[in-house]
């Protein structure tokens, strides 16, 4: 297998899957009508509501929080089970779940008036299951928090050439706020100004790095070894002991070093190899306190003056990373076939072997809650239901915008899976930047390979951060909101803020970020499975076939519901014995898992009713219609 | 049929971030996603940037209430990559600008009445032709 054959592959499923089924739903179930008004014309404001060309609307300037899950996702999913179930269920996913949840969250707004669904849904939702959710939003927010900043923390620890890119792109997009919107200062030379010298910072991290045996070696390098000699000066104060050890069942662990070519870890100064202990020493509380104080500027500050720069100058970089190793994999099998080959095995394994004392990662449920987005999720940012709704100019853009994007989603995930899977060794976040270096040096040469290795960390960094800082910016608008009224001191940003991250790192301090990713993806597919449920109703309502949202909610809810019980299950048994802050995290996350798994039950409960209603009232007017016309 | 007359607006844009399309759907219901996303916008601009791009909104407001149909507007954020590739292709260093049909360059909050006249011209010179 090689670049090419996913390239091929993809685009035919996609061509088939939009062409063949998509429009198929779109012209015989929805039955969009480019004639009717929709309610850009009908309420018409010039600021909400506006006609929009369906080719602005599928690039909106809503300011996107960067797509983080397709590339952890997959990496994740192909590291533990190899990349063909992944690109299965990209594949898979995407044709038959993905689009339709994303076009019809459009199409239903835009028939209820671009409001809401609150005609349906208050029947489905109020009052007991959005109490729920509502509470189950913080939890959910809690995850995605916990499971980027360990893995983010545990990068900057273990790779010395990483940490200078992300100090400049904290200074650089502090300076990029104030340049841009208070001094007024020109924006092409500010943004040339900010993205070369946070750029420049990411590619020579390791500049120099190498030792007389052409070896990476850290201590090298004047930036590496700069940054090695802060690690070991912040760890001279335990005396260079470990805080705490923790171990990582599934391995995904920067920190743990790849198999060598006898398929066996080595031992390193931060992990044992004999007993799979993982050393949490005071640098790497040095480096979450850094990214912690970096999302809290990013939480609490105007939106301008970081937030939003630091964004700005993290687009730019990632659309050069991505842009040019997309190019790099189409081009690779034709230039440099050794670059295109893949060298993960299809099939690492199916997961489903049992053993009572040990993790337990079986395909199913497993994989389908370790990649969401990419598969099923939406466009993230570019396109918010309610603002596409409103801007609608036609019916018929419907399907290109919200499902045209989910498509476009799909492809960013499956250059991330071509990107992991091209590398050989490393673990989930090290392959994925393997494979950019790679790809890059198809069009910038192997002298590349180095640099853009460190270019593939710091887009990592950048995709996962930018996405972190405003996690924790609607975790203190919510926590706020949910818990403000009992607790009045919760009303006050910093101390929401402060609270959000503490609890946070509780649950990094587990040291199993995977098993905070599934729980995550758990609760972000019950929130697609929610609204499939929503479109499944409604279509109900509307006396539609709601075959083509019923089933994709069904196999969610399932999915979702086992997920959770594997999850918990994988915690009590690998983390809970290991006792100490570790084990009262992994309870934390058990307990997340029981609220989730009765959130589920509700809202299936729910749902279930609410489809039977309408189905009987159906039924009902269907006799009564017969009865008259006899 | 008359073609539209395009008009593209370049200026500093609230700034709001979505999440995925299906939670943003879930969370609507909830209640949640306007405090979130209120928060931010309400934060995304400093004053000054604020009441230029009220100014713009109301310009666009009215152009639409006289004219409707006949204009296709597009408002581009400037702090984006369509915003910068815009700046460079239209010359423009200061925003708000609107550009009336690719050619005519109106810059600064000032000079929003000024490209309504245009806006008029045009669209009588398109009645006059008709």
């Amino acid at each position: 297998m090689n670049t090419f054959w996913i390239v091929l592959i993809a685009a035919v499923v996609i061509y088939l899957a939009y062409n063949f089924y998509a429009k198929k739903i779109d012209r015989d179930v929805i039955k969009t009508d480019a004639k009717k008004a929709t309610p850009a014309k009908m309420y018409m404001d010039g600021v909400d509501f506006m006609p929009t060309s369906r080719n602005v609307l599928y690039g909106y300037h809503f300011k996107s929080i960067a797509a983080a899950g397709p590339i952890v996702g997959v990496i994740t999913a192909a590291n533990l089970w190899g990349w063909l179930p992944a690109l299965l269920w990209l594949m898979i996913g995407v044709s038959f779940i993905g689009w339709a949840s994303d076009y019809s969250a459009i199409v239903v707004a835009v028939r209820n008036d671009g409001n809401s669904l609150s005609a349906i849904s208050h029947k489905l939702i109020a009052p007991r299951t959005r109490s729920i959710l509502f509470t189950f939003i913080f939890f959910y927010l809690l995850l995605v928090a916990g499971a980027f900043l360990g893995i983010m923390t545990a990068l900057m620890a273990a790779r010395p050439d990483v940490p200078l890119g992300i100090i400049a792109l904290g200074v650089m997009g502090f300076l990029a706020g104030y340049m841009l919107y208070k001094w007024k200062m020109d924006l092409i030379l500010v943004t040339a100004i900010v993205v070369i010298v946070t750029l420049a910072a990411m590619i020579f991290g390791p500049f120099g790095a190498i030792n007389a045996e052409g070896k990476l070696d850290f201590t090298q390098g004047p930036i590496s070894s700069f940054f090695v000699n802060v690690n070991k000066s912040v760890d001279s104060t335990s005396g260079g002991n470990a805080i705490m050890t923790v171990t990582d069942p599934t391995n995904a662990d920067p920190r743990i070093p790849a198999p060598g070519a006898d398929g066996k870890r080595p031992s390193t100064a931060l992990y044992d190899a004999t007993t799979g202990a993982i050393k949490t020493m005071p640098s790497y509380l040095l480096w979450a306190l850094f990214l912690l104080v970096f999302s809290y500027l990013a939480a609490t500050r105007p939106i301008w003056q970081f937030a939003q720069p630091v964004n700005y100058i993290g687009f730019w970089i990632t659309l050069l990373a991505i842009g040019l190793s997309a190019i790099g994999a189409i081009l690779a099998p034709f230039i440099k076939p050794d670059v295109g080959a893949f060298a993960l095995p299809a099939v690492k394994t199916l997961g489903f072997e049992y053993d009572p004392a040990k993790a337990w990662q079986p395909l199913w449920p497993m994989l389908f809650v370790t990649i969401a987005c990419g598969a099923i999720s939406g466009w993230h940012a570019l396109i918010g239901s309610i603002g596409t709704a409103r801007q609608l100019e036609y019916e018929t853009d419907a399907l290109p915008v919200g499902g045209g994007a989910m498509f476009t989603e799909n492809t960013l995930a499956l250059l991330s899976l071509v990107a992991v899977s091209i590398a050989g060794t490393g673990g989930g976040a090290g392959r994925f930047a393997a494979g950019i270096g790679s790809l890059l040096t198809v069009l910038l040469g192997d002298g590349f390979k180095l640099f853009g290795t460190a270019l593939g960390f710091g887009t990592f960094m950048i995709i996962v951060l930018t996405v972190t800082q405003l996690v924790f910016r609607v975790m203190r608008v919510t926590l706020s909101e949910w818990a403000g009224e009992a607790m009045p001191a919760l009303k006050n940003m910093h101390v929401s803020t402060i609270i959000s991250m503490l609890l946070t790192v509780l649950l990094v301090l587990t040291g199993t970020w995977v098993y905070l990713w599934q729980l995550f993806g758990a609760a972000n597919q019950l929130m697609a499975a929610l609204s499939l449920l929503i479109v499944t109703v409604w279509l109900k309502e509307q006396k539609k076939n709601p075959a083509y949202a019923l089933w994709p909610t069904v196999f969610m809810y399932i999915t979702t519901l086992a997920a959770t019980l594997v999850t918990a299950r994988n915690l009590f048994v690998t983390i809970v014995p290991q006792g100490g802050a570790a084990s009262i995290g992994a309870w934390a996350m058990i307990l997340i898992s029981a609220l989730l798994f009765v959130s589920a039950i509700l809202i299936g409960w729910d749902g279930y009713t609410a489809y039977q209603r309408y189905t009987k009232g159906t039924t009902t007017k269907t006799k009564k219609a017969a009865a008259a016309a006899d | 049929m008359v073609k539209p007359l395009e008009v593209e607006i370049i200026a500093y844009a609230p700034t709001a971030f979505y999440h995925c399309t299906h939670c943003e759907v879930a969370w609507r219901e909830m209640g949640a996603s306007n405090r979130i996303h209120d928060e931010q916008v309400e934060s995304s601009l400093p004053e000054d940037l604020t009441r230029d791009y009220q100014a713009v909104s109301d310009w666009v407001r009215e152009i639409f209430r006289s004219h409707g149909d006949r204009l296709r507007v597009k408002v581009i954020d400037a702090a984006s990559v369509e915003g910068v590739y815009k700046s460079l292709r239209y010359n423009v260093h200061r925003y708000p600008a609107v550009i009336v049909n690719g050619a005519g360059r109106f810059i600064g909050s000032d000079s929003l009445p000024s490209a309504g006249e245009e806006i008029n011209h045009l669209l009588v010179g398109q009645n006059v032709t008709n």
